[in-house]
């Protein structure tokens, strides 16, 4: 017999999830369907908790190190095993896996572990691990079955060596030397983790420099951390050749005639949406030319009874949209009352260091208004950077040229992510940089980054208008 | 330890192991005394210079040459296709430069167990088959790790050394039963060495001073609840029995492993089983090369 419900989610990741809860406080019957024996689905094995667990080791013994001045080294054995370094990893995810099933199973959802298929519109066939099946039916369904490490043909990953975000964490010891190709978020963020670790690291990517959609004195913090850690950018190339020489090294020919030689390499040239098996056509879905799941601005696809939020969607996949995605598409369904699309959504980037971004940048202010206030706050003038041995770091405020209504706020360096967050709060309270120098801040702290980069914002005003008048 | 007068009290059997043997066997092993053999001397130097920083590529060559016949095997596997697609390999600097000293370490524990662990006098059909089967388990390993994008090199040595309690049991237990001039059934010999075999790897492995992951997938291999082991018994678990029913003329279908736990516990899903399945030919191909 069909069973049905109000709801089915597919996809236990952080879209999921959040889509699932919010259609259990509506009051509806929902089921999660996850292919893991777990929720959060591969991003909690192989993805975000995994290498953030690893970043902080990275992190801290650079730390360690700077706040010795290097009196104190520690140095990381040849054939260091990466499990080691991620001692904490089982226990975070644990925790993890503990809260969210609890959160699950609060709301009274029904989890499912398996593979789903649409037979039609309405139905779901779930096949188990073990190749049992059993339909399932509803009126709603939200897909969130997110993306997969894109291989191009001419890189012939083989997950021994050469890898891709799914098994690069896979590796038991830190390779001498690691080829990273790609420039992007996930690219980087591994680049910097295993340079800091002591890996000789090159990033190669056709674009000239990395995270290409960040202010370049932002994502310049990124490139400058990866040289002094011995790593290197090779930008503007593309690649001839990729291949394991059979024996030992992973060898990269590019189109300026360089061999790079190294003995790991990591491929995160882009993520596909994973609907491959789910049916789509059955269901009346359509995809985009790049083989994402076409959407409108609720997330509904081309069957309008059907919606598809996070990485199956595309950009910006981050778990934070994705979240409200899944949030946003079940109040929809369900005649929810939801606030208009917030516009600041932050970028945050966790390489070493951490980058973040909110609102727009200097070259898209100029481009909108005409020209642009700017003002900076180096992490050397705030006390709490030299405390803590963290002066390399950058707060950029981008404000509107007549109003001085803040439009931006990029940051690089120790806890950049989060600091990111009170520039939002301005740009979404349409607050001028004014208010950032009335204010008072905890001392010592990041956040008198703020009233830094005001107060020198305010200084080049001044002088420009002087200039002005003279 | 049990007197000669019980041992020999023991003998009149019918062809079962007595318990006695069984008994003296069992206290060997648990505490720690049976003998186990040695990795032949390079073998065991290269292996723990491979976990050792700056070592480098002559220091192994310089010891690999110690080894005339270890010489010739890494050589030989060296210039394998299964190894070398390019350029043939002529001297052993250039084979540990090329290949990397945790390759040659694993090349030499498989030439180490060929000749010197995999050995007992009377069972040495059984004892090939064992060898054989290793390469297969080790083989079918990796490419199981690389469908759940687990280690790839600490899964072949998992799948390589999981047997490796069967041929120092049945060294052991030959000794024991010669000594005390006891027949016993080849069946009731070979049942009992399934019965130890893990306790006895894995303590091979720990003397061994091999990796921790080693000891563990070598001591519960068999573990019947495979859900609470760690990936790598897991992983060397479905590839014993992958291993196993390739022996068998088309034995190994995706028909006849549906169902091991091992594939719920990896998450393993047809889709994915079917990709590894596929990879039979290609292992078969190599355990030719290896064995």
């Amino acid at each position: 017999m069909n069973e049905s419900f109000d709801l089915i989610v597919i996809g236990g990741g952080p879209a999921g999830q959040k889509a699932a809860v919010q259609g259990a406080k509506l009051g509806r019957k929902v089921m999660l369907v996850e292919r893991s024996r777990s929720v959060g689905g591969a991003c909690v094995r192989f993805g975000t908790i995994p290498s953030k667990t690893l970043r902080e080791t990275a992190l801290a013994l650079g730390k360690f190190r700077r706040l010795t001045s290097h009196v104190m080294d520690v140095k990381m054995p040849e054939h260091t095993q990466i499990e080691s370094l991620m001692a904490r990893k089982e226990e975070v995810i644990a925790s993890h896996e503990r809260y969210m099933g609890a959160q699950l199973a609060r709301n009274g959802i029904e989890q499912a572990q398996g593979v789903a298929r649409f037979l039609s519109p309405n139905e779901l066939e779930l096949t188990d691990i073990t190749g049992g099946r059993r339909r399932v039916g509803a009126p709603y369904f939200v897909i969130a079955t997110g993306s997969s490490p894109r291989t191009p043909d001419d890189v012939p990953i083989d997950h021994e060596h050469l890898l891709d975000s799914d098994s690069i964490l896979s590796v038991s010891y830190l390779p001498e030397s690691l080829t990273v190709l790609g420039s992007g978020v996930i690219a980087c963020e591994y680049a910097s983790i295993f340079a800091a670790l002591g890996s000789q690291v090159t990033v190669i990517d056709r674009s000239p420099r990395p995270l290409a959609f960040l202010d370049p004195e932002i994502s310049d913090h990124f490139t400058r951390q990866l040289q002094e850690f011995g790593g290197r950018y090779l930008g503007g190339r593309k690649l001839v050749n990729v291949a394991w020489d059979g024996l030992s090294m992973v060898e990269t020919k590019l189109d300026d005639g360089q061999l790079v030689r190294s003995e790991k390499l990591f491929c995160a040239l882009g993520r596909i949406a994973q609907v491959q098996g789910l049916g789509v056509e059955v269901a009346g879905i359509k995809l985009t030319p790049r083989g994402l799941i076409a959407v409108d601005e609720h997330g509904r696809t081309a069957a309008p009874h059907i919606y598809a939020v996070g990485d199956v969607i595309g950009p910006p996949a981050l778990a934070s949209t994705s979240m409200d995605q899944g949030r946003r598409a079940v109040c929809h369904a369900f005649g929810a009352e939801v606030g208009a699309a917030r516009e600041a959504t932050p970028t945050g980037i966790y390489t070493i260091p951490e980058l973040a971004s909110v609102g727009l940048t200097e070259a898209e202010a100029i481009e909108r208004h005409g020209s642009a206030l700017v003002g900076r706050a180096n992490f050397r003038e705030v006390a709490r950077g030299q405390i803590s041995a963290a002066e390399d770091g950058l707060l950029k405020l981008v404000a509107h040229p007549d109003t001085g209504v803040i439009l931006g706020a990029h940051a690089a360096g120790e806890t950049a992510a989060d600091l990111v967050h009170i520039g939002q709060m301005a740009i979404l309270g349409a607050m001028t940089y004014d208010t950032f120098i009335d204010a008072i801040f905890n001392f010592p702290t990041y956040a008198e980054a703020y009233r830094i980069a005001a107060l020198d914002l305010f200084g080049k005003r001044a002088q420009r208008a002087a200039a002005a008048a003279e | 330890m049990h007197s000669e007068v019980e041992v020999a009290q023991s003998r009149k059997t019918d062809g079962s192991v007595p318990a006695a043997i069984r008994s003296e066997l069992e206290s060997r092993l648990n505490a720690g005394s049976l003998e186990l053999p040695l990795l032949p001397g390079v073998a065991m130097e290269i292996t723990s210079a491979a976990a050792k920083e700056d070592v480098d590529t002559r220091t192994i060559a310089d010891m690999l040459k110690r080894d005339a016949a270890l010489s010739a095997h890494v050589l030989r596997i060296v210039n394998s296709p299964v190894y070398s697609p390019r350029a043939q390999i002529v001297s052993l600097q250039q084979a540990v430069a090329r290949v990397g000293a945790i390759k040659i370490r694993e090349i030499a524990l498989v030439i180490a167990c060929r000749t010197g662990v995999f050995k007992a006098k009377g069972y040495e059909k059984e004892i090939d088959e064992v060898f054989t089967h290793s390469i297969g388990t080790a083989l079918f390993a990796q490419e199981i790790a690389r469908n759940t994008r687990s280690n790839v090199e600490d899964a072949f040595l998992c799948g390589l050394l999981h047997d490796v309690g069967r041929p120092v049991v049945l060294q052991a237990l030959v000794t024991l039963l010669r000594e005390a001039r006891v027949v016993a059934d080849r069946e009731a010999v070979l049942g009992l060495v399934s019965e130890l075999h893990e306790a006895a790897g894995s303590a091979l492995a720990k003397a061994w001073a091999l990796p921790d992951t080693v000891v563990t997938a070598l001591a519960r291999h068999h573990s019947p609840r495979l859900e609470q082991e760690g990936v790598p018994v897991r992983i060397v678990s479905l590839a014993d029995r992958f291993a196993h029913l390739s022996a068998e003329s088309n034995g190994l279908t995706s028909e006849a492993v549906t169902g091991h736990p091992a594939l719920a516990a990896l998450e393993i899903y047809p889709d994915v089983l079917e990709k590894i399945l596929k990879r039979a030919t290609v292992v078969k191909e190599t355990i030719g090369v290896m064995s």
